[in-house]
C-alpha cells in the first residue's frame, strides 16, 4: 500500500470520527449553547464531512447553516425553543415525538429495554464499553449508538497508525455490521419522524444529515476495507 | 463515482487543517459526565455482565385491579425476554391456578413504555408561587437533576408553609410523601367512598361487610351448594380478572340457576347462561322495596311460606312494629313504610317498575323466586353503591336477604361479591407480616371529601361535619401516588384547582393527568424496580415478588424521594425511612402466616434458617413454617390447596345464626339492624345529606328522575340519559391505557343502545359528543343491544385529553362528565350521572392505539 493510500485513508477516518463526534454531540443531549456555538463559528455544517458525496447530508448541512445564520440561537427565547425541540422529541414528558432508541422500532410497541437492546449491550461489551449510565439507560440509544461508532472508528485510526492493518480491518467489519444490523434497521424510521416532528430546522437537518451519513457508511466502509485488504 | 479515498486526497490541505481544527473543538465539548455515552470497563466487568444468564424472576401485578394473579418475567440482566404467568401446580376447580389477564401480560409494556418519565422535570414558565399558572397542562418543560428539583419542593413547601402555615398543603396520595409531610406538621388530606360507593361505612353500622376486608358471603366451596345465585350490579368477568367468574361457574356447573341485574347484558351474564333483569341505574334500592312488597303482601307462613319469620324473629331489628330497638318510634318500621301504612304511598312493584324499568312481573317473580328456593345467594358489587343520596340501598339489600332468610347457613349467604373477594368470602388463610415500619402522625385532621375537595380548593370552604363549614386555604398539592385528578369526580373543576393553587408537584411512572397539571414532575419506579413485596388477593394466596430490573433512568422509589425531601427540609430523614428496604421484606416474610391444617388459628409460613438470615444481610431470628425461603421466592406464590369438606371454608353469619345472644353482631343491638340509628347518625355527622333510620328510597342526585324536566308528565330534560362507567379490560382504573396493544384489543368506545342511537342519527363506529352539566367528551360510538335504552356506558379511566381550545377531551375521560356532588357518608356516585348524546359533526376520532403522537405546540 502506498502511502499516498495511507494518508488518504486516515483522512477518510478522521472525516468519519469528525462526523460521528458532532452526530453523537447532537442526539445524546440536550443542545448546549457551547455545542451550538461551535457549529456556528466554525461554519462547522458548511463542510461537514461528505458534504458532497451525499444529497440528504447536502440538505440537511444546508438547513443547519441558514438557520444558524438567519436565526440568533444564542438568543435566549430561540435558545429555549431548540432546547425544547430536543427535550419534546427525545425526552419528554409528553409522549416522545421521536424515541431515540432501537428497540422502540423494532419492538413495534415503544418499548425500551428489549432484546435488541442486550444485542446492542454485548456488542459494546466485546469492546469493553458500557453506557455511563448502565444498567439504568438503554444501551441502543442513538447517541450510544453514534458514540460506539465515533470510538471504534477512533481505534481504526489508532490502529492503522501503529501499521495494525488485520486490527483495523476487522474494526471496520464489526462498524459494518453494527451499522447494517442496528442503525439501518431504525434510522429511517426514527429520522422520519424527526423531520415530522420537529419545530427548528436545526434538528430537521440533523435528522437529514444523519440518515444521509448512515446510507453511505457502508460504501465508505466497504472502500476502506478493500484498500486495506489490497 | 471516484472512490472516497480519492476524493479525500484531493482535498486541499485547507480541509486538513479544517478537519484538525474542528476535531480538537468539538472534541473539546465531548460529553460531560451527567450525559450519556459509554465509558470504557475492564476485560473482567464487560466479561461478568456478558455472562448473566437468564432466570425466571416472579414480577409483581400489583394494579387495583379486582384480581390477582402470578407474573412471571424471563429476565436477562434486566432484560424482560418473555412473561408467564401460574404454571406452579395443576389447574383445577378445586385448586385452581392463578392465571393472568390482557393487563397483566402487558405488564413489561407498561414497566419499560418508551413514555415512561426518565427524569425529573419542571414546566419551562414556573417561578417561585407558580409563575404563569395556566400554563399549567400545556407548558413546556426542562429537565432537572434531582437536586435542583428536590430543591424547587423542598423551598416552595418552605416558602408556602410560613406564608399560609401547613393547612395550605394538600397531600393527593401516597403514604410516603405523607411521612414527610406529617413531619413537616401535617397536611390536608382526603377521603371518600372510592369504589365502595355506599358500601363503604355504612355496613358496619346494621351488620354487614363491606366486602373487601372483610366478608358477608359464604367461600367458593359452599357456593356450590347454592340452587340459585343473584348477581346484582357486578360483572366479574370485566372487574375481577384471575378466578371469580371461574368460582362461578363451578357453582353453574353443580346446578345454580343465575340471575344478574344490570343496565347491561354482560359478559359475565353470557357465560353463566343468566336470566337478565335489565335496570337503571341508582334505582335499585326501588326495586328492592318492590320485591319485599312483593314478599309481604304474599307471604304466607303456612300455604306459601316466603318469609323466614324465625330468621327475622330471631336476628333482625326494625322489620316489623313487633321488633323495634328500645326507645324507636314503632311507626318507624321498613314493613309499614313499604306497605305505604303512613305515608301512603304503597311501595309496590308498579310504583317501583316506574323507577327503576324492570318489569313488574319480574320484580314479582325474583322475589318469589328468592322466598322459595332453598339456598340461595344473594350478591351485590359495590358498583349500585356508587350513586348518589344511596346511603340506605346496602340496609335494604340486607333487608331483602333478613326477610328471606338467605344467610348463614351452607348455600345461603347475602353480601358483597366483588373484587378480590368475588364469590369467595371469608378471611384470609395466609398472609404476609407487617413490614415493621412506624406510622407518623398527621397533626393537621382537616380530610377534604373526594366529592368536594376541588370546589373546597376554589371556594376555600369545606364541609368537615354536621353543621361544620370551615375556610381552608390550599396552596400546595403533592401527588405521591395515586391519581385522584384522573379518577375523582369532577375533573374540570379539579383541573381548575390545579391552575389555582402556587405549587403541584407529583411523583408518577408516565405524564399521567396528576403529572400533567404540575409544575414539577418526579420520576418514581414501578414495583419491577424495587427491592420486592407481597401480594395478596383472594384469600388462598400470597404472592412473594422480586426485582426484574433497576430503576429505569433516574427513576427513584417513592420512599427515597419522602427521604431525601425531608433531608432538604431540615427534617429527620431517617424517621421517614427507618428501616432498609430489605429489612422491610424479611419482616413481611418472617410474620407470614398461614392458617393451621386443622382450620383453627395461624401459623408460621415460611422456614427461615440463620443462613438465609445472613445471607439477606438482616436481623432477625430462625423459624420454622410451611415452606423454606428458597422454595417460596422459586414459586413465587404460596397457595393454600383446597378441596370440599376441608377445614378451610367460610359460611358467613353462621355462629350469629345459630345463637345471636352468644354471637351479637358488631351493631348497636347486636343484631341485623333494619332501623339503624347508627347509620342514620353517622350520615347525619358527615354534613352533606340525612336519611331515616329505616332504609327508605331517596330519588338520587343526577339519576334517572333528573333525566326528566318534568316528572309527572314524564317530559324528559336537557340530559335526558343516565350514564354509567363500566371497568373495562383494557385498564385498572386508569393503570395501562396508554398501553397501545391494550388500546387496540379494547378500542374503548362509549356503548350506546341501537334505540337511542337510532333516535339521534347515529351510526356504529361513528363519533358522538357527550355532554353533561360539567363538560364534554368525544367517543366512537358501540351501538348494542345488550344495554338499557336510556342508558349510555362510558368506560372508566381513559387519560383525559382536553382540547385547550373547546375544552372538550377526546379520550372519553368519565370525570369530564362528573361533578362535585357531595351527599351521604360523602359518596362518590359515579354511576349517577345525565347527558346527551348527539352526533358530533367534527373531524372523527381515529382508533385510540392509532392516535398520533402528542403534539402540543
Ligand atoms: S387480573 Fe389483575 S393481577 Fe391478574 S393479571 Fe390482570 S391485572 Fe394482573
Amino acid at each position: 500500500m502506498t502511502d499516498k493510500k495511507l494518508e488518504g485513508i486516515k483522512l477518510l477516518l478522521e472525516e468519519r470520527m469528525l462526523a460521528y463526534d458532532i452526530l453523537r454531540l447532537a442526539y445524546v443531549e440536550e443542545p448546549s449553547r457551547e455545542f451550538v456555538k461551535t457549529l456556528l463559528n466554525d461554519k462547522l455544517m458548511n463542510s461537514f464531512p461528505f458534504i458532497e458525496e451525499e444529497e440528504e447530508i447536502s440538505a440537511g448541512c444546508r438547513e443547519i447553516s441558514e438557520y444558524l445564520t438567519n436565526t440568533d440561537v444564542l438568543e435566549e427565547s430561540q435558545y429555549q425553543k431548540l432546547h425544547w425541540d430536543y427535550t419534546k422529541m427525545f425526552i419528554g414528558p409528553y409522549e416522545l415525538i421521536a424515541p431515540p432508541w432501537e428497540s422502540a422500532y423494532t419492538s413495534k410497541e415503544r418499548l425500551l429495554f428489549q432484546e435488541t437492546t442486550l444485542q446492542v449491550r454485548n456488542t459494546y461489551l466485546k469492546y469493553n464499553f458500557i453506557p455511563r449510565h448502565y444498567p439504568h439507560e438503554a444501551d441502543d440509544h442513538i447517541g450510544l449508538e453514534l458514540d460506539y461508532l465515533y470510538q471504534l472508528t477512533k481505534q481504526t485510526l489508532e490502529a492503522g497508525e501503529k501499521n495494525k492493518i488485520q486490527r483495523a480491518i476487522q474494526l471496520l467489519e464489526e462498524q459494518n455490521n453494527f451499522i447494517k444490523e442496528h442503525l439501518q434497521i431504525w434510522i429511517s424510521e426514527f429520522t422520519e419522524k424527526i423531520i415530522n416532528g420537529a419545530e427548528t430546522p436545526f434538528y430537521r437537518g440533523m435528522a437529514k444529515v444523519l440518515k444521509g451519513f448512515i446510507i453511505i457508511e457502508p460504501l465508505i466502509i466497504k472502500e476502506l476495507i478493500e484498500t486495506l485488504k489490497s | 463515482m471516484k472512490g472516497f479515498i480519492e476524493k479525500a486526497l484531493n482535498y486541499q490541505l485547507e480541509r486538513r487543517t479544517f478537519l484538525k481544527a474542528s476535531a480538537a473543538t468539538v472534541a473539546g465539548l465531548t460529553l460531560t459526565g451527567c450525559s450519556g455515552g459509554l465509558q470504557a470497563v475492564s476485560d473482567a466487568v464487560a466479561k461478568d455482565i456478558a455472562s448473566k444468564e437468564e432466570e425466571w424472576i416472579t414480577a409483581a401485578c400489583w394494579h387495583n385491579c379486582g384480581g390477582r394473579c402470578l407474573n412471571k418475567a424471563l429476565v436477562v440482566d434486566g432484560v424482560v425476554v418473555r412473561q408467564k404467568t401460574d404454571d406452579t401446580h395443576e389447574d383445577s376447580p378445586d385448586y385452581p391456578q392463578q392465571r393472568g389477564c390482557a393487563r397483566g401480560r402487558s405488564q413489561r409494556k407498561q414497566v419499560f413504555g418508551v413514555d415512561r418519565l426518565k427524569y425529573p422535570m419542571k414546566r419551562k414558565n414556573w417561578a417561585p408561587g407558580g409563575g404563569d399558572k395556566e400554563l399549567r397542562g400545556k407548558d413546556q418543560w426542562v429537565r432537572i437533576s434531582w437536586d435542583e428539583a428536590l430543591d424547587i419542593v423542598a423551598k416552595e413547601f418552605i416558602r408556602i408553609k410560613e406564608k399560609y402555615g401547613n393547612r395550605a398543603f394538600f397531600q393527593g396520595g401516597g403514604g410516603e410523601i405523607a411521612r414527610t409531610m406529617g413531619l413537616l406538621g401535617g397536611y390536608v388530606s382526603n377521603w371518600g367512598t372510592t369504589s365502595w360507593g355506599s358500601w363503604r361505612w355504612g355496613p358496619e353500622k346494621f351488620g354487614m361487610a363491606e366486602g373487601f376486608f372483610a366478608h358477608s358471603i359464604n367461600d367458593r366451596i359452599d357456593l356450590r351448594n347454592s340452587e340459585l345465585i343473584v348477581i346484582w350490579g357486578a360483572n366479574p368477568a370485566w372487574s375481577a380478572g384471575g378466578s371469580p367468574t371461574y368460582h362461578y361457574l363451578q357453582a353453574k356447573k353443580a346446578g345454580a340457576r343465575f340471575v344478574v341485574i344490570d343496565p347491561s347484558f354482560t359478559d359475565t351474564s353470557e357465560i353463566l347462561e343468566a336470566e337478565w333483569i335489565p335496570i337503571r341505574p341508582g334505582t335499585d334500592h326501588a326495586m328492592l322495596l318492590g320485591m319485599a312488597y312483593t314478599l309481604i303482601t304474599e307471604d304466607d307462613p303456612v300455604k306459601n311460606p316466603l318469609i323466614d319469620w324465625e330468621f327475622l324473629n330471631k336476628c333482625v331489628v326494625g322489620f316489623d312494629a313487633e321488633h323495634m330497638p328500645e326507645g324507636a318510634n314503632p311507626e318507624d318500621n321498613l314493613k309499614d313504610y313499604i306497605l305505604g301504612t303512613y305515608d301512603g304511598i304503597p311501595k309496590t312493584p308498579e310504583w317501583a317498575s316506574e323507577i327503576c324499568g324492570v318489569e313488574v312481573r319480574a320484580i314479582r317473580k325474583l322475589a318469589r323466586e328468592i322466598g322459595y328456593t332453598k339456598r340461595a345467594a344473594l350478591f351485590t358489587g359495590w358498583a349500585p353503591g356508587r350513586t348518589h343520596s344511596s346511603d340506605s340501598m346496602p340496609q335494604m339489600f340486607m333487608a331483602l336477604g333478613a326477610m328471606t332468610g338467605q344467610m348463614g347457613l351452607s348455600g345461603k349467604m347475602t353480601g358483597v361479591s366483588c373484587h378480590f373477594g368475588t364469590a369467595n368470602g371469608g378471611p384470609r388463610l395466609v398472609t404476609n407480616g407487617g413490614n415493621g415500619v412506624p406510622g407518623i402522625k398527621n397533626p393537621v385532621s382537616d380530610t377534604l371529601n373526594h366529592a368536594q375537595m376541588w370546589d373546597a380548593i376554589l371556594t376555600g370552604k369545606y364541609t368537615a361535619g354536621y353543621n361544620d363549614v370551615r375556610d381552608i386555604n390550599i396552596q400546595l398539592i403533592y401527588h405521591g401516588g395515586n391519581a385522584v385528578l384522573q379518577t375523582r369526580e369532577g375533573m374540570t373543576k379539579g383541573i381548575e384547582a390545579h391552575r389555582k393553587v402556587e405549587f403541584v408537584v407529583s411523583n408518577s411512572h408516565f405524564l399521567t393527568t396528576n403529572s400533567k397539571y404540575a409544575d414539577v414532575v418526579l420520576p418514581a419506579t414501578t414495583e419491577w424496580e424495587r427491592e420486592g413485596g407481597f401480594l395478596t388477593g383472594n384469600r388462598e394466596i400470597l404472592i412473594f415478588y422480586t426485582k426484574i430490573t433497576e430503576p429505569l433512568y433516574e427513576a427513584k422509589d417513592d420512599i427515597w424521594i419522602a427521604k431525601e425531601l425531608a433531608a432538604k427540609l431540615g427534617l429527620d430523614a431517617d424517621a421517614v425511612d427507618p428501616i432498609s428496604a430489605k429489612q422491610k421484606l424479611f419482616n413481611q416474610l418472617a410474620g407470614a402466616t398461614i392458617i393451621k391444617e386443622n382450620g383453627n388459628g395461624m401459623e408460621k409460613l415460611v422456614t427461615i434458617t440463620s443462613s438465609d438470615i445472613a445471607q439477606w444481610g438482616v436481623k432477625g431470628e430462625p423459624q420454622h413454617g410451611r415452606i423454606t425461603l428458597k422454595e417460596f421466592k422459586e414459586k413465587g406464590m404460596y397457595q393454600v390447596p383446597r378441596k370440599p369438606k376441608d377445614n378451610y371454608g367460610f359460611i358467613a353469619y353462621e355462629q350469629f345464626r345459630k345463637d345471636p345472644a352468644a354471637n351479637p353482631l358488631n351493631t348497636e343491638t347486636g343484631k341485623l339492624e333494619i332501623y339503624c340509628k347508627g347509620l342514620m347518625e353517622l350520615i347525619k355527622s358527615k354534613g352533606f345529606t340525612e336519611i331515616k333510620p329505616i332504609p327508605t328510597y331517596n330519588p338520587p342526585v343526577k339519576g334517572y328522575e333528573a333525566t326528566f324536566s318534568d316528572w309527572e308528565k314524564k317530559v324528559k330534560g336537557e340530559y335526558p340519559l343516565q350514564v354509567i362507567n363500566p371497568h373495562y379490560m383494557r385498564r385498572s382504573h386508569s393503570i395501562f391505557d396508554n398501553i397501545s396493544w391494550l388500546r387496540e384489543a379494547f378500542p374503548n368506545p362509549v356503548f350506546v343502545s341501537v334505540k337511542d342511537a337510532k333516535e339521534r342519527g347515529i351510526k356504529h363506529g361513528e363519533t358522538v359528543l357527550i355532554t353533561s352539566e360539567y363538560g364534554k367528551t368525544l367517543r366512537m360510538a358501540y351501538l348494542t343491544e345488550t344495554l338499557m335504552p336510556g342508558i349510555v356506558g362510558l368506560p372508566h379511566g381513559a387519560w383525559a385529553e382536553i382540547d385547550e381550545k373547546t375544552g372538550i377531551d377526546k379520550a372519553g375521560a368519565d370525570n369530564v362528565l362528573t361533578g362535585q356532588i357531595p351527599t351521604g357518608q360523602g359518596i362518590s356516585g359515579w354511576n349517577t350521572c345525565i347527558c346527551q348524546v348527539e352526533k358530533w359533526t367534527g373531524e372523527s376520532l381515529t382508533p385510540d392505539h392509532k392516535w398520533p403522537q402528542r403534539i402540543i405546540f
